[in-house]
């Protein structure tokens, strides 16, 4: 093996590359950025609902009549529902990880020294197929990747749960996205499709949570959900 | 700027640069090409958003969303797809020649961690340089430097050593019975 670069267009010469037609990539490129600028004044419009509702929400609270346990507002993805509310957990603690808090409704799945993964009791709701055809398109190419995995909604998936993982020690994490602190240490909350990806420094490890959106958490939501969170010495890395 | 323009600029750049694109994302993905198909599909709808900005070196912006978007992908729980083995296939040195043969290859280098991976593609399929590398992974060019001379050192051992050399996966197995059915 004297020259790498030999060695790597060996294999590449043996595999077939369709001649580039760019139609396709222009029409996915024009529906991305409809989907943005649409994207973008729904944003709008959100936040002018948003400024509309401060007023009466302000006015519920003042007034003693808050639902206890789950209502808190709007949540993170800007919808009606409101955000799953979080609850001291009280149950066993598991290996590899201390846990101070978890949603309200949901239980720890499976605690191993390698991953916590916390779901609904009774296990994830099935989603509903999008309406939409470019979100479609979206899913099938998730469902495609995701041919030789384990099935969406079984107990050997990480769809829609809550989950956490340490990573190893000279893990670098790509450091884009929202700014956060978590006690005190740097952390980076990424969202996209709704679910939340944070990573955040504890210790002398870098630890990931990701957060499904069923569960429609605000970044401060995640970040005290994280705060809760001790990772043990006795914790696995999961990925270099 | 006219978006007739951009698509008439765009549509040469594709044209001219796709298949480049898709050898990278095939080293980066160990030869899956399905996998390759949709970093460069995302990269190339994204590079089409951003054409006005990035229209003066929109390769290096393809070149950084494809690497991003893989090792994102395989950080994130949910679209963790790493096939892991408690030892490489025996195809890697027990049929023909060692080092003989693209599955071979493409089991070498599936045998690496994705940022790993990553360095070898930009270094040596690229030839960017540890410091075009290191922005582009984000991470020091001593890192680079680093990555770079483990992956070789095992690929040298997986391909041209005398027997099997499995190299213990950095996850533990326990991580990796929900994703390996």
């Amino acid at each position: 093996m004297n020259d790498v670069k030999d060695l790597l267009g060996r294999a590449l010469d043996q595999t077939a590359v369709p001649d580039p037609d760019p139609t396709a990539d222009l029409a996915r490129g024009r529906a991305l950025l409809r989907r943005r600028r649409r994207n973008t004044l729904c944003g709008a419009a959100a936040a002018v609902l948003v400024l509309g509702a401060v007023p009466m929400v302000v006015s519920t609270f003042s007034a003693g009549v808050a639902a206890p346990g789950a209502a808190r507002g709007s949540s993170a993805a800007g919808t009606s529902m409101p955000a799953v509310a979080m609850v001291a957990y009280l149950g066993k603690q598991p290996q590899g990880y201390t846990v101070k808090r978890v949603p309200q409704g949901w239980v720890i799945e499976e605690s191993s020294l390698s991953a916590l993964v916390i779901a609904p009791e009774g296990g994830v709701p099935a989603p509903a197929p999008p309406t939409d055809p470019a979100a479609r398109r979206v899913q099938q190419l998730k469902e495609r990747a995701r041919a030789h995995g384990p099935a969406q909604g079984s107990a050997d998936s990480f769809d829609g749960k809550l989950v956490v993982l340490a990573t190893s020690n000279d893990a670098k994490p790509a450091r884009n996205g929202e700014k956060v602190s978590v006690d005190g240490q740097p952390g980076y909350l990424v969202s996209e499709d709704g679910d939340q990806r944070l990573t955040y420094r504890s210790a002398a490890r870098w630890v990931d949570i990701q957060a499904p959106a069923s569960l429609r958490w605000s970044a401060p939501d995640i970040v005290r959900f994280a705060a809760g969170i001790t990772v043990s010495k006795r914790a696995e890395d999961t990925q270099g | 700027m006219h978006r007739s323009t951009c698509d008439q600029e765009f549509s040469a750049f594709v044209r001219d640069r796709r298949t480049q694109f898709v050898h990278a994302a095939r080293l980066l993905t160990a030869g899956d090409a399905h996998r390759a198909e949709d970093l460069v599909q995302i990269a190339l709808a994204r590079l089409y958003v951003a054409w006005p900005r990035v229209r003066g070196n929109p390769v290096a912006y393809v070149h950084r969303i494809i690497v991003n978007a893989h090792i994102d992908e395989t950080r994130r729980p949910r679209w963790r797809r790493e096939q892991s083995v408690s030892e490489l296939p025996e195809s890697v040195s027990a049929t023909g020649s060692p080092g003989d043969g693209d599955d071979d290859v493409w089991a070498a280098l599936a045998a690496l961690p994705p940022r790993m991976r990553a360095a070898v593609m930009l270094r040596h399929w690229l030839d960017l340089s540890v410091e075009e590398s290191a922005e582009l992974l984000g991470c020091t060019p001593g890192t680079v430097k680093s990555q770079t001379a483990k992956a070789i050192t095992r690929l040298r051992g997986l391909l041209d050593g005398p027997g099997p050399v499995p190299p213990q996966p950095r996850i533990p197995a326990a991580a990796f019975e929900r994703t390996n059915r």
